[in-house]
């Protein structure tokens, strides 16, 4: 049975009762191919040990987009002797085409340096360091990778306004996404480049994936684009929750919801959620002390006194809204539930 | 060179870790990253016929537990087996705790007890799929073979073959050959066990037949500790398969009369003049037990080859990357035979092995298999493409 721990007892890794595996987990080189395959215009090449290479075949990149790995051999790690892997890099930007280096967990172990050859030698390269060993998900991976690919790339020139959501993009459609002078972020992946532009100064940038109080969405209703009444429905909803006495929450964004409930003056006890990972236990650790979070989507038993919000019946519509309609539509559901 | 653009072999690793997958009663445990050490990606196990998560075990590793040296997820990992009631475990031997120079046979020795065994086997970093076959064929061998008092000799034993090219489809087409030919039963066939003690016939059987040149280290051992007598079998097409027969039966001290087939005798005629008049240089591309089936048949159709082994070989054949190989071959006129991966990149080829990575459901149709069948169905591809070559 899943525990509900204190906020400030969060680990930063996945917890697990059992060692026993679960289909679900990939690594982050995994996740980063993925993400390339549906990008389609950059090329990849991946560099670690044989079963790196072996799994990497698995995904049919096609239209001219190459798929490479290179195989560390024992005098490489051992040594970090990189002239072979420096040929294969020649090789692979010869054209000049946009690519993507994924260094994996054992040249990250042994600090190879991997990102300075590339950072010497290769600027067409993006270098992702994506070990399965550090973050908490391997789609944390995705945060970096949006970060190196962009890295560099002019933002702001243009007026106009971009979203950057789940949809899979192009590296040259997201250059081009990035000259616009206002930006909203409605996706996980793009948080780091947001933080990187904002420290930068670089456009206009407005996190709509996070839950921010109703002054932050009243500030930016025109550009966020709300509809009519949206602001005093969530208003007026979260009063009613705020004085409806202990909560306790359980499903996707859970932990956000939270945050958000608890800044507007509510009561909650319990969190529970499934799908753990950097931004959520970052979330988790602004929570107030005394909440008890439990990342492994645990039940909530009846307690007393509490009212169970439990959004999980309704996860693939949450999934599907973006930044404040998924706001709105945990407050309405909560609402419903109560009643 | 190391970079690869098209295919690859699975690892010793990978290798381990399926074959290990196959026996029930064996937990198989990696201390490694989860996602590292999985090797499921995309649901390759879940889409065949071994449930990976009955018996799979993975601690994870953090940033901390590498830098400290801190292996207290092992011990756990291996008490929450001992609760489980798994009496056996095999401790991966992943390419993390390679660099990081843990000391895996001595954590094995430290954490096993009366009731409950972890053991490991060598792997080195870039060791290929034959490699880590023949390590862990030779653990499982001194780990688990021994003779049962009561016991006496019997039966035959199966020992060889990669979960990549699936040949355990391969060792029931075998086991009914020599259960037919030699009335003698099959006792333990070590890709369809049921259970990891089933290793204790290979130390009592009559004969340990071996199908892989992998298993022939293990062979050599339960020979020299036990006095089981092996016998390598790699026969593909009639004359192969009555040659290992007969050499069996001498063996077993029986009697194995050859019966004549006219049907295939009128088959490897029609290939024999099909293969003269195309006039295309043929190559064989593969593994060593691939490599020497290929040789076994084109001997008895008198067929001249070149043969190129996929990983380092005793037997002196040239070695060859896919990448190389499908660089080469791409360009020439030469039929290649070789795996499902190089075949899909070089025009006139014909596969007869996979490397392990498709999604199709492993069906004896689309098995090259050994013996006679082995033959029709190698013969009938090869016939095909060299006439579609001189079609073009």
């Amino acid at each position: 049975m899943p525990d509900f721990v204190p906020v400030k007892a969060l680990k930063k890794e996945p917890l697990r009762a059992s060692c026993a595996i679960d289909c679900a987990q990939h690594c982050p080189m995994d996740i980063l191919l993925e993400e390339l395959h549906e990008m389609g215009d950059v090329d990849v090449l991946v560099v670690g040990v044989g079963e790196c290479a072996y799994y990497s075949r698995k995904m049919p990149f096609s239209g001219g987009q190459r798929n490479w790995a290179y195989q560390l051999e024992d005098r490489e790690i051992i040594f970090g002797e990189l002239s072979g892997l420096d040929a294969a890099l020649a090789r692979l930007t010869a054209d000049n085409r946009a690519a993507v280096c994924v260094s994996t967990c054992v040249p990250s172990i042994m600090h190879l340096a991997v990102p300075e050859l590339i950072a010497r030698k290769y600027p067409s390269v993006a270098c992702v360091e994506a070990p399965s060993f550090q973050g908490i998900s391997p789609t944390d991976s995705l945060e970096t990778l949006y970060c190196a690919l962009l890295a560099g790339a002019p933002a702001g020139q243009d007026a106009g306004v971009a979203v950057w959501d789940e949809a899979p993009a192009g590296l040259a459609a997201l250059r081009a996404r990035l000259r616009a002078g206002v930006h909203i972020v409605r996706s996980r992946r793009f948080l780091g480049l947001l933080r990187e532009r904002e420290r930068a100064g670089a456009g206009v940038w407005l996190d709509d994936y996070s839950f921010h109080p109703l002054d932050w969405y009243a500030r930016h209703v025109e550009t966020l684009r709300l509809p009519g009444g949206a602001l005093e429905a969530m208003d007026a909803l979260t009063r009613a929750l705020a004085a409806r006495g202990p909560l306790a929450l359980r499903g996707p964004f859970a932990y956000e919801f939270a945050l958000y409930l608890c800044r507007a003056g509510a009561q909650v006890r319990r969190v529970s959620f499934g799908d753990f990972h950097r931004y959520a236990y970052e979330r988790c650790l602004k929570l107030p002390e005394g909440i008890l979070v439990c990342p492994e989507n645990g039940v909530l038993e009846a307690v007393p006194g509490e009212t169970a919000l439990d959004f999980t019946p309704d996860s693939e519509e949450i999934a599907r809204l973006r930044g404040s309609g998924r706001l709105l539509f945990l407050l309405r559901r909560a609402e419903e539930i109560c009643h | 060179m190391p970079l690869i653009q098209y295919a690859c072999l699975p690892t010793a690793r990978m290798e381990m870790f399926y074959s290990t997958m196959r026996y029930p009663d064996l937990a198989v445990l990696d201390f490694s990253m989860n996602g590292h050490a999985l090797y499921n990606y995309g649901s390759l196990p879940w889409l065949s016929e071994q449930v990976v998560s009955r018996q799979s075990y993975s601690t994870h590793m953090t940033e901390l537990d590498i830098a400290l040296g801190d292996t207290g997820r092992l011990r756990r990992a291996a008490e929450e087996l001992r609760e489980k009631g798994f009496r056996q475990a095999f401790l991966m031997p992943s390419s993390v705790a390679s660099v990081l120079g843990l000391d895996l046979k001595a954590l094995c020795e430290e954490l096993s007890g009366p009731d409950f065994t972890l053991f490991t086997a060598p792997a080195r970093m870039d060791a290929d799929f034959f490699a880590g076959s023949e390590q862990l064929s030779l653990a499982l061998a001194r780990q688990f073979a021994r003779p049962e008092e009561k016991d006496g000799k019997s039966g035959f034993c199966l020992l060889g073959g990669f979960f990549s090219s699936a040949s355990g489809h391969d060792n029931a087409y075998i086991a009914e050959a020599i259960e037919g030919a030699l009335g003698i039963p099959l006792a333990f066939d070590n890709l369809n066990p049921r259970s990891i003690l089933d290793w204790r016939r290979a130390a009592m059987a009559q004969v340990n037949v071996v199908t892989s040149q992998s298993a022939l280290k293990a062979a050599r051992f339960l020979q020299e500790r036990f006095g089981v007598p092996y016998f390598e079998w790699f026969p593909l097409g009639k004359a192969a398969q009555d040659t290992a027969l007969q050499g069996l039966s001498a063996l077993l001290k029986k009697e194995y009369v050859p019966r004549t087939d006219a049907v295939y005798d009128a088959v490897a005629l029609q290939a024999r003049n099909v293969i003269a008049f195309a006039g295309k240089p043929l190559a064989c591309y593969g593994d060593i037990d691939r490599i020497r089936l290929m040789q076994a048949l084109f001997r008895e159709l008198g067929v001249q080859a070149e043969y190129i082994c996929s990983h380092k070989n005793a037997a002196g054949l040239p070695v060859s990357s896919i990448d190389e190989c499908i660089a080469r071959f791409q360009a020439e006129e030469t039929v290649l035979l070789s795996y499902d991966s190089v075949c899909e990149r070089v025009p006139r080829s014909v596969a007869i092995d996979r490397t392990g990575l498709e999604y199709a459901l492993l069906t004896p149709l689309r098995r090259m298999r050994t013996g006679i069948e082995g033959a029709y169905r190698v013969l009938e591809k090869l016939v095909d493409v060299l006439i579609r070559t001189m079609d073009s």
